[in-house]
């Protein structure tokens, strides 16, 4: 099993995670390996931060890094790609919510242009204001050569009345996968699965922010094929990210 | 014994949505839940037929469906009036169901008021939707708990977005009862359980949408005491809804 959506790290809410604590956590859920990103550090400095990702990954194998930018900075675009070719990570996260934009900000574009599609961009998704999903998908439609990763499901909304705008994106813009992080409605698991395919859907928890293993609970709990449950739980992500094994 | 304090059924042309009781005890059985409080997807008085769908499968299902009918409160008297008659002619209807993201009554408003307060007198508690925007916010909520004091009134834990405003509201509400679905955070389940005590937190899946099993793992997996699960799970919502079924 792979979780595809972890932050760690010192960060600004009080809920740092070491990598120590999440390889233990990992392993009494039976996660093998997890992409791990920074939490917002208390000193607001994510290439430091990144660099510190980058040392992780290289000291524990089963833990593969991602970079996180603020897209407000000038130096963003600069730092992504440091990030991805200095620092040899996967991905690049932006949290719009965290770092206050919206995410269909020109100054994410430069991001975005400035990676040119080496690695995909993983996006806190569903947050009011910044990440509705057809901001994620007005994004995306300007960007088709590079794979997005949509957290929540694309949204997060308790009344159901953002499930349609995900779906949208689901079946229209086929660069954008989705996690399923504190998705509490089955139907919408299912519905996802249905309307992006079966294979750009993984499984991802949202650790620390949310519970690892509610959130293994949960896609275990839904009524999908056990082949589409593997699928999620470790073959998408390995094929998005270009990585072997299990 | 096992209840679910918050449940759908209803088939609903203009929703799209199709959830006959049949679907919803599969599910209940599925996860060992003996019964269930349910309510329509529509409001009433409106276009669709939940309400008579409502009576009809909580009739078809009497021991293990329990009916709180969904209100529209902008209709006034009439409102009252619906919900008034429903309650004193079927004994299998127990509590008011209101859905400020679909009738968009804000709680605290008079209409809203009003009909929370017919429920007071009725005896029987309120179940509203709760979390995540206007006009459903946990501080609008316990605003209209204020101006109800002699009502219960049960509600989500704020969503995704207003779980510790929704905790500070019940804190200071003493009226106010939390129910245990939709939220994704089991941290915030024990922390409602810690800080308003064991009778003030009742199980409830938002079933067939959310997932019976999960929603019922989420409460076991925090080893909470037998006594405090037992609440939990069937009891507090018993009492408020006088089931003799469940004191047994």
């Amino acid at each position: 099993m792979i979780d595809a959506n972890v932050f760690i790290g010192e960060s600004l809410y009080e809920n740092s995670l070491s990598p120590e604590n999440l390889l233990e956590m990992m392993r009494v859920n039976g996660v093998e390996r997890a992409v791990v990103r920074p939490l917002k550090p208390p000193d607001f400095d994510f290439d430091r931060a990144n660099r510190w990702i980058a040392e992780t990954q290289s000291k524990y194998p089963n833990l593969v890094g991602f970079g996180r930018v603020n897209a407000l900075l000038r130096q963003a675009p600069e730092q992504a790609l440091r990030a991805v070719i200095d620092y040899g990570l996967r991905g690049i996260h932006l949290h719009p919510w965290e770092e206050n934009y919206p995410i269909t900000s020109e100054k994410v574009d430069r991001v975005v242009e400035a990676l040119e599609g080496r690695v995909p961009v993983y996006v806190s998704a569903g947050y009011p204001v910044v990440s509705h999903p057809l901001q994620i998908q007005d994004l995306a439609s300007r960007h088709p050569d590079t794979t997005f990763i949509a957290t929540h499901g694309g949204q997060q909304d308790i009344s159901g009345m953002s499930f349609d705008d995900a779906l949208i994106v689901a079946r229209e813009n086929p660069n954008v996968s989705f996690d399923v992080s504190g998705v509490y409605r089955r139907d919408f698991i299912e519905l996802l699965v249905e309307q992006a395919g079966e294979q750009r859907i993984v499984f991802g928890s949202c650790t620390p922010y949310m519970d690892m293993a509610f959130e293994i609970t949960r896609v275990r709990a839904t009524h999908l094929e056990d082949e589409v449950k593997d699928r999620m739980f470790r073959v998408n992500i390995l094929r998005i990210l270009g990585l072997s094994g299990g | 014994m096992i209840i679910d304090a918050h449940a759908h059924a209803d088939e609903n042309d203009i929703w799209g949505w199709y959830d006959p009781p049949e679907k919803l005890i599969a599910l209940m059985d599925e996860a060992g839940i003996d019964m269930a409080v349910i309510t329509s997807y529509s409001d009433e008085p409106g276009p669709s037929a939940g309400l008579e769908n409502l009576k009809r499968y909580v009739a078809e299902f009497p021991e293990r469906l329990i009916g709180f009918p969904r209100i529209d409160p902008k209709f006034g008297q009439k409102s009252i009036e619906i919900f008034e008659q429903t309650i004193k002619a079927n004994p299998l209807m127990k509590g008011l169901k209101l859905h400020p993201i679909s009738n968009l009554v804000k709680p605290f408003a008079p209409l809203c008021v009003e009909l929370i307060r017919k429920a007071g007198e009725l005896g029987v508690p309120v179940f509203t939707h709760c979390g995540d925007k206007i006009p459903a916010l946990p501080l609008q909520i316990a605003r209209a708990a204020a101006l109800c004091p002699d009502t219960t009134i049960i509600c989500h834990m704020g969503g995704y977005f207003h779980a510790d405003d929704m905790l500070r509201c019940a804190q200071r509400q003493p009226n106010l009862v939390l129910d245990t679905s939709s939220t994704p955070y089991p941290r915030i389940v024990r922390k409602a359980i810690e800080l308003l005590g064991a009778n003030r937190v009742v199980f409830a899946t938002d079933s067939p949408a959310g997932d019976p099993v999960s929603e019922l793992e989420k409460i076991r997996m925090l080893n909470l005491p037998p006594d405090v699960e037992e609440r939990v799970l069937w009891k507090n919502i018993a009492e408020l809804i006088h089931l003799e079924v469940g004191r047994n």
